[in-house]
C-alpha cells in the first residue's frame, strides 16, 4: 500500500492513527462509530419516551392539566435557538470543507452561544417551577390555588444572568491574557466566554419574559376573579380556596378531591384508607349530587380514578418532565464541552478539507440532541 | 513473512519481540492501547470475578445442605445469592468472551493492527474496573439483597444506599459494554483485509458482530432503567414505585428488554467459539457456514422480541403472553440450526480430543439440554407451574454456565498457546474437562427435578413453613436432591481449579508453542506465538478460513505449517502424525 496510490482521497494527514491504512478509512470508521453511538443515544432516551407514553395513555387528563403549567413560549424560544445552532453546525462543517477557518470559528462560536442561551432559559424554567413547588413526584409540594411570591426568584434570576454576563466577559479577558502565546488556549476561552454570555442572555431574557407574562396573567386573573365572584356569589364559602385557581381542570379536580376528603390535604395512596373513603363517599349516589352541586364539577369515571390517585399525582408528570429535559440538558452540556475542544483545535489549524472528522462527528451528535428536543417540545409543552 | 521451521526452532533469540516483552513496567500496561494487552487485563479482571462469584455459589450450595439452612440467616443468604448472581452476570459472563478473547483475537483474525478505536477500548476497560468497584462495594459493604434483577418495589423500599451504588455500577459497566460492542462493529465493518468478504469472515467474528449489535441496542435501555431506578430510590420520581403512583411492572418491561437480549450477549460469543474450534479439531470444513453466520444475526434480532416471557405471571394480558410465547419458540429455530450444523461438521470428521475439543463436546451436550428445557419455560401452561422454581435455575445454568462458561474455558485452552506462547499439559486439561462435565451435571440436573417437585428458587430453607408447606416425603426428596447438587458443585469447583491450575502452570512449565499447534486456518495461526506488537508486518490476504488441506503436520515444529506453494494441493486432507 503506497501512499501515492490514494493521494487524492483523505490521504495521510498528520492525525492519522497508525492502525488505519488510509485517512479515508479512519474517517469512515469514525463516522460509523458516531452513528452507532447515536443509535445508542436514541435507545437511551427511548426508555423515557416509553415511560411518558405509558403514563400519558393511562392518565391523559392529568397529563393535559399538568402540561398547562409549562410555558410554551419559553420552549418555543429554545426550539428556535437549537434549530439555529444546528444550522450553524452544519455550516461550520461546510466551512472546514472549503478551508474557511474564519467561517468555521464564527459558526462554532455562534453554536456555543446558542447552547448557552438554551441552558439560560432552562434555568429560568426550572427555577420558577421549583419556587411554585412543582417538583417531581416525591418532592411535589404544589398547593392548589396558592400563588407563591415569584418576586425573589425573578430577582435572583436577574442577578444570576448579570453575574453570568460578567463571568463571560472575564473569561474573554482571561483568553486575551493567557492566549498571548497559545492560540488554542485563547480560543478555548473565547468559546467558553461565548457560552456563558449566551447563558446570561438566555437567563435575563427568559426571566424578563416570564415576569411580563405573569403581570398579564394577574390582570387577566383579576378580571376572571371578579367575574367569578359576580356569577357565583353564593359560593362564597368556597371562595377563598377556589377563586385563585388558574382556571384549569387540574385545579378543579384537585378541589373535587379536596372537598371529598374534607379539605384534608393528604396523599391518597400514602393513606389508602382516606382515598377509599373518598371513593366510597363518591359512590353513594346521594352524595355525588350533593358534591356536584357544591363543587360545580361533573364527576366522571376518570375523575374517580383521579381522586383515588391523590392530589400529588401530577408530580409524576413533572418527574418525567425533569428526567427527560434534565438528561437532555446533560447532553447539551457534554456538547458544549466537546465544542470548546473543537474550537481550540480549529484555532490551531488542525482541521483541513482532508481532515475534519471531529467537526463532522460532533456536528452529528449535536443534530441528534437537537432532534430529541424537537420531540420533547411538543410532547411536553404542546399536546393537549 | 512466515518464518522457516529452523528459525522458530532456535527459540527466543531469533524471535521478534512480542507484545508481552516489547515494553515493560506498570505504565506500559496501564496506558497501553494494544488490544492484546487490554484483552489480557480484562482476562485477569474477569478471572477474579469468576473466582468471587464461584466462591459465593459454593457458599449457597453448602448452606442448602441442611433443610433449615446450615450457615447463614435468611438476610445474609439473600445477600450471598445476590452477590453470586450479580457478579457472575454483570462482571463475568457479559464481558467474558468478547472483552477478553474478542479483544485479543478480533483484530488479529482481521489481519488488522488494532481495533478501530484503541483509546475507547482502554476507556472501556477502566469503566469496567470503576463499575466493578462500585458494584462490589455496594454488595460487600452495604449488603445488596435484591437479587441481580433489582425488581421494584422491593429494590426501592429496602435500604437505598446499596441499590443506588449498585445501579451506578451497572450504569458504568453498561457503558463499558457499549464501547466494546461499538468498537467491534466498526472494526469488522471498516477494517477487513483485502479478500475477506463478509462470508469469508471467521464465524467467531460473525458472532462478535451480532453480539456487538445487541450490546449497542439493548444496553442503553438498561442504562436509562437503572438511572430511573436510582432516581426512584433517592428522589421518589414515581415511575416504578407503586407507593408514589409508579408502575413496578414497567420496570420489569424495561429490565427484560435489556436482560433477555443480554443472555444472547452471553451465549452468542460462546457459539462463535464452538463454530471456530469444532472444524479445527475435526479437520473438516465447517458445515453450513452461511446458516451459522446468519443464524447469529437472526438470534440477535429475534432476541429483542421475546422479553415478555419473563413476565408470564406479572399481570400480562393473555394475548400478550401468547404472542411472547410464540416469539420465544421462534428463537429455537436459529439455535437449532447452529446445533445441527455443528453435528454435521463432526460427522465423518477426524476428531482430536484435545482439552479444547473436550470442552466443546461438553458444550454441545449441556447447551442442548439447556436449550430444550427453555421450551418448557417458553410454553405458558408449564411456565406457570415452573416459574420461580429451581427448574428455572437449572435451565439458566445449563445455558449460561454449561454454554458460555464451558465455551469460554474451551476457548482459553484453544488460544492459550497463541496468547502466551506456551503449551499446556493435555492430560490435566482433559481431567479438568471430565470433572467439570460430571460435576456440572450432578449440580444442575437434580435442580430440574427439584423445580418440578415445587422447590422455589431463592429460598434460604426448605424445611417448610407457613406459605411453603413441605410434607415428609417432599422433605426427603428435597434434602437428597440438594445434597447431590451440593456434592456436584464441589466436584465442579475442583474441576475448575484444575483447569485454572493447568493454564497457569503452562505459563511457567509449558513447552514453547509453535505458530500453529492445532492446524487452524484463521489468520491468528499465521502470526507468531505470542504475536508481535503490531500483529502482522503486512496486511495479509485471506481465503476461506476453514480449508485445512494446505496445512501439514511437521513433527519437528510440533505444529502445522503451510504446504510449500510449489506442491499441488492434495485432494485429501492432511493428517497429523503422532
Ligand atoms: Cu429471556
Amino acid at each position: 500500500m503506497s501512499a501515492s496510490a490514494h493521494a487524492d482521497d483523505h490521504s495521510h494527514h498528520r492525525f492519522q492513527a497508525h492502525h488505519f491504512e488510509t485517512g479515508e478509512q479512519q474517517f469512515q470508521a469514525g463516522k460509523l462509530g458516531m452513528w452507532l453511538f447515536l443509535s445508542t443515544e436514541v435507545l437511551f432516551f427511548s426508555g423515557m419516551f416509553c415511560a411518558y407514553a405509558a403514563y400519558r395513555a393511562a392518565h391523559p387528563q392529568i397529563f393535559e392539566d399538568a402540561a398547562k403549567f409549562l410555558k410554551p413560549e419559553l420552549g418555543a424560544a429554545n426550539t428556535i435557538v437549537l434549530l439555529l445552532s444546528s444550522l450553524t453546525v452544519a455550516w461550520s462543517v461546510r466551512c472546514v470543507q472549503l478551508n474557511d477557518k474564519k467561517g468555521l470559528l464564527a459558526n462554532l462560536i455562534i453554536t456555543l452561544a446558542c447552547a448557552g442561551i438554551f441552558m439560560g432559559v432552562k434555568t429560568v424554567e426550572y427555577s420558577i417551577k421549583f419556587t411554585e413547588g412543582l417538583f417531581w413526584r416525591g418532592g411535589y409540594t404544589y398547593v392548589e390555588g396558592s400563588h407563591p411570591d415569584l418576586g425573589p426568584t425573578h430577582e435572583r434570576l436577574m442577578y444570576t444572568g448579570l453575574v453570568m454576563l460578567g463571568i463571560g466577559v472575564l473569561l474573554g479577558v482571561i483568553g486575551i491574557v493567557l492566549g498571548a502565546n497559545s492560540v488554542g488556549r485563547r480560543w478555548a476561552f473565547y468559546a467558553l466566554a461565548a457560552t456563558v454570555i449566551g447563558a446570561g442572555v438566555g437567563c435575563l431574557a427568559g426571566n424578563a419574559y416570564t415576569q411580563g407574562a405573569e403581570g398579564d396573567e394577574h390582570h387577566a386573573e383579576a378580571a376572571a376573579h371578579a367575574d367569578h365572584e359576580h356569577e357565583h356569589g353564593e359560593e362564597a364559602a368556597h371562595g377563598e380556596e377556589e377563586a385563585e385557581g388558574e382556571g384549569n381542570v387540574a385545579v378543579e379536580d384537585q378541589e373535587a378531591v379536596e372537598e371529598l376528603e374534607g379539605t384534608d390535604r393528604v396523599d391518597g395512596l400514602e393513606h389508602p384508607e382516606t382515598a377509599e373513603q373518598a371513593i366510597e363517599q363518591v359512590q353513594s349516589p346521594g352524595e355525588i349530587q350533593a358534591e356536584e352541586a357544591s363543587a360545580d364539577v361533573v364527576l366522571t369515571k376518570e375523575k374517580l380514578v383521579y381522586a383515588s390517585e391523590g392530589p400529588k399525582f401530577p408530580g409524576v408528570f413533572f418527574s418525567i418532565y425533569y428526567a427527560m429535559t434534565g438528561v437532555h440538558a446533560i447532553h447539551i452540556l457534554a456538547g458544549i464541552g466537546v465544542f470548546v475542544w473543537i474550537v481550540s483545535r480549529a484555532a490551531r489549524d488542525h482541521f483541513e478539507p482532508h481532515y475534519y472528522g471531529p467537526v463532522e462527528y460532533t456536528g452529528l451528535y449535536w443534530h441528534l440532541v437537537d432532534l430529541i428536543w424537537i420531540f420533547l417540545f411538543p410532547l411536553l409543552y404542546l399536546i393537549q | 513473512m512466515i518464518a522457516t521451521p529452523a528459525q522458530i526452532e532456535q527459540g527466543t533469540s531469533h524471535d521478534e519481540k512480542n507484545y508481552l516483552n516489547v515494553s515493560s513496567g506498570f505504565a506500559s500496561w496501564a496506558f497501553t492501547l494494544d488490544h492484546k494487552r487490554i484483552g489480557i487485563m480484562y482476562l485477569v479482571g474477569i478471572a477474579v470475578s469468576l473466582l468471587l462469584g464461584g466462591i459465593f455459589a459454593l457458599l449457597v450450595r453448602l448452606h442448602l445442605w441442611y433443610p433449615a439452612g446450615g450457615m447463614f440467616d435468611a438476610k445474609t443468604y439473600n445477600e450471598i445469592f445476590t452477590l453470586h448472581g450479580a457478579i457472575m452476570v454483570f462482571l463475568f459472563i457479559i464481558p467474558s468472551v468478547p472483552a477478553s478473547l474478542g479483544n485479543f483475537f478480533l483484530p488479529i483474525m482481521l489481519g488488522a493492527k488494532d481495533v478501530a478505536f484503541p483509546r475507547m477500548n482502554l476507556a472501556s476497560f477502566y469503566l469496567w474496573v470503576i463499575g466493578a468497584i462500585f458494584f462490589v462495594s455496594a454488595m460487600l459493604i452495604s449488603g445488596l439483597d435484591t437479587g441481580w434483577t433489582f425488581y421494584t418495589p422491593y429494590s426501592v423500599e429496602t435500604s437505598t444506599a446499596p441499590v443506588v451504588c449498585a445501579t451506578m455500577g451497572v450504569f458504568i459497566l453498561g457503558f463499558s459494554s457499549i464501547f466494546t460492542g461499538l468498537n467491534f462493529v466498526v472494526t469488522v465493518n471498516t477494517m477487513r483485509p483485502p479478500g475477506m468478504t463478509w462470508f469469508r469472515m471467521p464465524l467467531f467474528l460473525w458472532s462478535l458482530y451480532a453480539t456487538g449489535i445487541i450490546q449497542l441496542l439493548a444496553t442503553p435501555v438498561l442504562g436509562i432503567t437503572v438511572l430511573l431506578l436510582g432516581l426512584e430510590a433517592t428522589l421518589h420520581i414515581g415511575i416504578f414505585d407503586p407507593k408514589y403512583n409508579g408502575d413496578p411492572v414497567l420496570f420489569q418491561h424495561f429490565f427484560w428488554f435489556y436482560s433477555h437480549p443480554a443472555v444472547y450477549i452471553m451465549i452468542l460469543p460462546a457459539m462463535g467459539v464452538v463454530s471456530e474450534l469444532l472444524p479445527v479439531y475435526c479437520r473438516k470444513h465447517i458445515f453450513g457456514y452461511k446458516f451459522i453466520a446468519l443464524s447469529s444475526v437472526a438470534i440477535a434480532l429475534l432476541g429483542f422480541l421475546v422479553w415478555g416471557h419473563h413476565m408470564f405471571v406479572s399481570s400480562q394480558s393473555a394475548l400478550t403472553a401468547v404472542i411472547f410465547s410464540g416469539l420465544t419458540f421462534s428463537v429455537a429455530i436459529p439455535s437449532g440450526i447452529k446445533v445441527f450444523n455443528w453435528l454435521a461438521t463432526m460427522y465423518k470428521g477426524n476428531l482430536y480430543l484435545t482439552t479444547g475439543m473436550c470442552y466443546v463436546l461438553s458444550f454441545l451436550f449441556l447447551f442442548t439440554i439447556g436449550g430444550l428445557t427453555g421450551l418448557h419455560l417458553g410454553s405458558l401452561a408449564t411456565d406457570v407451574a415452573l416459574h420461580d422454581t429451581y427448574f428455572v435455575v437449572a435451565h439458566f445454568h445449563y445455558v449460561m454456565m454449561g454454554g458460555s462458561l464451558i465455551a469460554f474455558i474451551a476457548a482459553l485452552f484453544h488460544w492459550w498457546p497463541k496468547m502466551f506462547g506456551k503449551m499446556y499439559n493435555e492430560t490435566w486439561g482433559r481431567i479438568s474437562a471430565l470433572l467439570v462435565f460430571v460435576g456440572f451435571n450432578l449440580t444442575f440436573f437434580p435442580q430440574f427435578l427439584l423445580g418440578s417437585l415445587g422447590m422455589p428458587r431463592r429460598y434460604a430453607s426448605y424445611e417448610g413453613r407457613e406459605g411453603f408447606p413441605v410434607s415428609e416425603t417432599m422433605l426427603q426428596q428435597f434434602t437428597a436432591l440438594h445434597r447431590v447438587s451440593t456434592t456436584g458443585a464441589m466436584i465442579l469447583g475442583v474441576g475448575l481449579f484444575i483447569a485454572a491450575g493447568t493454564l497457569i502452570a503452562a505459563l511457567y512449565y509449558g513447552r514453547r508453542a509453535p505458530r500453529n499447534p492445532w492446524g487452524g486456518a484463521t489468520l491468528e495461526w499465521t502470526c507468531q506465538s505470542p504475536p508481535i506488537h503490531h500483529n502482522f508486518h503486512e496486511t495479509p490476504t485471506v481465503g476461506d478460513p476453514y480449508i485445512y488441506a494446505n496445512l501439514e503436520w511437521d513433527p519437528d515444529l510440533e505444529g502445522y505449517k503451510p504446504l510449500p506453494p510449489a506442491s499441488p494441493t492434495p485432494a485429501h486432507e492432511q493428517e497429523p502424525v503422532g
